[in-house]
């Protein structure tokens, strides 16, 4: 019956159709790189939501804004990435696809889930992990400025990141066998194009009383939506196919809190609480046949997603001497990963959801006279497990650390204050093997959270058994096992004009 | 336990940074790909074998066929887009003949390579697996000569034969020239004179002069066509026989028959048995057309592959489950 429908269908491709690609924008804010990066414009490094002094702090928790000095601040910054990703050998031919199984079906004529390449010819095209993304290197333009109402009471300041070159990349790919058809290779998850993400954000800080200030922020992203509507007269004449195009893009705020509260002098505590952030597109496509029948189908894209953030931090003042100041801080961050959309839009797989995360950072703070030094160490687990079955979502636990210096200073009659940070994250080494999928000879999925077996135990053609279809057969690139690690760094230069 | 330390070692080198592919394996036997030479990795490209026809052969000599020719598979698409009748295929002949009241069918069987460009078909490789004759009214005979088929795979070749496959309101109009088959008897001489009478019974080939030869080498002229039924026997013949196909065909047809347009030329040679046996050789077309046909099934690449001698085995057996109508 499947086999008769695509030759149907090719016929008709074959005599002529249309087709209509239709891509509507979704809600779309997104924010991984400010994460990622923290507060490079002041001494927030790695703990922005708990030690403010930037404008960056209208991301991180818009109740610092207050603490940070009016003005206007610019600065650079790069990243690089260098993770790597180690496949398995394949172990046997036996696992491969072999060629001429497009027409295959289940024995009882239903149709395979997805016909899979054949692996030889996979392998020649697009070889196993040959269009690797976890080796890039991305520059940014940054700026912000604070302003201060109302005997600095009210505080509005604006941050923002954007990358040089593209403005974004938004790059959707597969974690599981079906990235066969595209780049055949692994990617890490929550690195890559999510360090283009925009990046900017606007907050409020209040000061309800020398001990309380509050703060309400949003980031901003781009939304956009493509359409491309299609005309195909000849499925084998693509060349020659009519396209046309529709665009929109529009904007989307995504909203975040924080509050600053001092009993005394010494101690300092917040709280942050960020709302889910992704960039959605919505895409949609109608296929118009020459003989009328039409059909459609819609689909996600998310990118940049982030989860709903709940952050809680301390500082204490060792040292608070006129002139010299020594704090130690520490903040834990409570990310809701196991909401998590990947780029497709699919929550993983139920038998390996993702887990919920709670990230510690610890770190000192020390100023004399003019200039602040800052430190700081963080781990963050993982959200990732341990990927034994279809998927191959490549993740490490992550060791980070940053440190920075500020520097202020009177040039002429104007207020500056300089500043440099860098940041440096090591992925820790981790390595993972499939676990085996059983045989399924009736051809159904039994395990649907295991490898599959692409090539089913009953598969045929024309009626015909297919030699090879025994046991299990799949392209999956991470199969049998794969592994990943590498280092993240980042670093950024700041310049504020103080007001 | 090597691809496992390779694999190890793989796995440890992500350190290093840079990605990195184990050595592995990444085709099944018998497909044309790095596995047959052992392990390969990313960076190694596979050797895809194409189905380039080969050169047409004077079918005169059958020590001059390169009979390791292999088939992989990967002879062109798997399925029939359009009117594009590209890539390999089973192809079942069904010829009808009357002689004294009874009716018998003459089956061969073929192994085509077939390549389109616009709407010219070609066929690149084409093989004739032998063939048989079935009665299929009472008092009819069956005939079998299986001892010939070895023959006509390396003699009956079809390898070059032109058609036409064009798309019209309907689907396809399809068409294969008139092509000609000698069997038994000096194939050249025989197809470039066609008003030459095949040979007789006195008119043995020699290396000089054209004539009937023993193609099944059991002493007897010509080919011996075991005769089993209400009269058994044997009979030794030469044939020349035309075959001209046509027909219209739905789009993207992975399976379809064509009216078959044939004749038969048949020298009866001898016989051993009653003179019934003859009735066999005199038979003639019946005038029905509708029982004469061809009937084309494509292959996949898993079927039929393997050298000429494996690849008629293959066809001999599939053509009753591919072309069911064209055997019986």
């Amino acid at each position: 019956m499947r086999r008769a429908g695509r030759a149907t269908c090719r016929r008709r491709t074959v005599a002529a159709c249309a087709a209509v690609a239709i891509g509507t924008p979704g809600a779309a804010k997104a924010s991984p790189l400010f994460d990622l990066t923290g507060g490079i414009d002041g001494p927030g490094v790695l703990q922005p939501g708990t030690i403010g002094g930037g404008a960056s702090a209208a991301y991180f928790n818009p109740a610092l804004l207050g603490k940070a000095s009016p003005g206007l601040t610019i600065g650079v910054m790069t990243v690089g990435e260098q993770i790597g990703i180690s496949l398995a050998g394949r172990p046997g031919t036996s696992f491969s696809i072999p060629a001429g199984v497009s027409n295959a079906a289940h024995a009882d004529g239903s149709a395979l889930s997805s016909i899979p390449l054949p692996t030889a010819q996979l392998q020649a095209t697009h070889p196993r992990q040959g269009a690797g993304t976890g080796h890039e290197t991305f520059f940014y333009e940054a700026a912000g400025f604070v302003a201060k109402m109302f005997d600095d009471r009210l505080a509005l300041g604006f941050y923002g990141i954007v990358p040089d070159g593209n403005f974004t990349n938004l790059t959707a790919f597969y974690d599981d066998e079906r990235e066969q058809y595209f780049t055949n290779s692994l990617h890490p998850e929550l690195y890559a194009d999510r360090l283009t993400a925009i990046s900017v954000a606007a907050g409020l800080g209040y000061k309800v009383s020398d001990m309380l200030s509050v703060g309400l922020g949003a980031s901003l992203a781009l939304r956009a939506g493509v359409g491309a509507p299609t005309y195909v007269s000849n499925a084998g004449d693509l060349q020659h196919l009519l396209i046309d195009t529709n665009a929109n893009v529009n904007v989307a705020l995504a909203p975040n809190l924080g509050v600053s509260f001092e009993p005394s002098a010494r101690w300092h505590f917040t709280g942050t609480v960020h709302a889910p952030e992704k960039m959605q597109l919505d895409v949609g496509f109608t296929f118009l046949l020459a003989n009328g029948v039409q059909q459609g189908s819609t689909f996600p894209l998310v990118y940049d997603y982030m989860p709903w953030q709940i952050g809680a931090g301390a500082a204490y003042d060792i040292i608070q001497e006129p002139g010299e100041t020594l704090t130690v801080a520490g903040t834990a961050v409570y990310g809701k990963w196991s909401d998590y959309l990947d780029r497709h839009g699919d929550a993983p797989i139920a038998q390996y959801g993702w887990y919920d995360t709670l990230t510690p950072t610890v770190g000192v703070r020390y100023t004399r006279g003019e200039t602040t030094w800052a430190i700081d160490a963080q781990y963050k687990p993982t959200p990732v497990p341990p990927q034994t079955g279809r998927t191959n979502y490549v993740d490490n636990d992550r060791l980070g650390f940053g440190g920075g210096v500020n520097y202020a200073f009177t040039m002429g009659h104007t207020s500056l204050r300089v500043g440099a940070q860098a940041q440096a994250y090591w992925l820790l080494p981790r390595y993972q093997w499939k676990l085996p999928t059983p045989p399924e000879p009736d051809g159904q999925n039994h395990y649907p959270a295991l490898v599959i077996d692409e090539l089913p135990d009953d598969s045929e053609i024309n009626g015909e058994p297919i030699a090879g279809a025994s046991g299990l057969q799949t392209n999956n690139p991470g199969w049998p096992g794969f592994g990943s690690e590498g280092v993240v760094v980042a670093g950024g230069l700041f310049l504020t004009v103080i007001q | 336990m090597r691809k496992l330390w390779l694999s190890v070692v793989g796995l440890a080198a992500a350190g290093c940074l840079p990605d990195y592919v184990a050595p592995g394996d990444y085709a099944p036997p018998g497909d044309a790909g790095p596995d047959d030479a052992g392990t390969d990795d990313a960076s190694a490209e596979v050797a895809i074998t194409s189905a380039q026809p080969p050169p047409v052969s004077d079918a005169s000599s059958t020590s001059s066929r390169d009979a390791a020719r292999a088939t992989t598979g990967e002879g062109g698409p798997e399925t029939t887009v359009g009117c594009d009748l590209s890539g390999r295929w089973l192809v079942a002949d069904r010829r009808v003949a009357n002689g004294l009241g009874a009716e018998e069918a003459g089956h061969e069987w073929f192994y085509f390579e077939m390549s389109q460009v616009g709407s010219q078909v070609t066929v690149t490789t084409g093989i004739s697996c032998g063939g048989n004759v079935v009665g299929i009214s009472p008092a009819s005979a069956n005939v079998d000569y299986h001892k010939t088929w070895p023959a006509m795979q390396t003699d009956c070749l079809q390898t070059g034969r032109t058609g036409t496959s064009v798309a019209t309101s309907s689907g396809c109009s399809v068409s294969f020239e008139k092509y000609y088959e000698v069997i038994g008897a000096s194939v050249p001489y025989y197809l470039q004179n066609l008003s030459v009478a095949m040979p007789t019974a006195s008119q043995e080939a020699t290396a000089t002069s054209p004539g009937w030869q023993d193609w099944d080498d059991d002493g007897n002229p010509g080919i011996t066509m075991n005769v089993t039924g209400l009269t058994t026997g044997q009979i030794y013949v030469s044939l020349r026989t035309y075959t001209q196909w046509s027909g219209a065909i739905a789009a993207g047809s992975n399976n379809f028959t064509l009216a078959d347009d044939w004749d038969s030329d048949t020298d009866l040679l001898g016989y051993d048995g009653s003179s019934l046996l003859t009735s066999t050789a005199s038979a003639s077309k019946d005038n029905d057309a509708s029982l004469h046909f061809a009937t084309f099934a494509r292959l996949s690449a898993s079927q039929a592959t393997g050298d000429d001698t494996a690849v008629c085995t293959a066809i001999r057996s599939l053509a009753p489950m591919l072309a069911p109508e064209a055997t019986n």
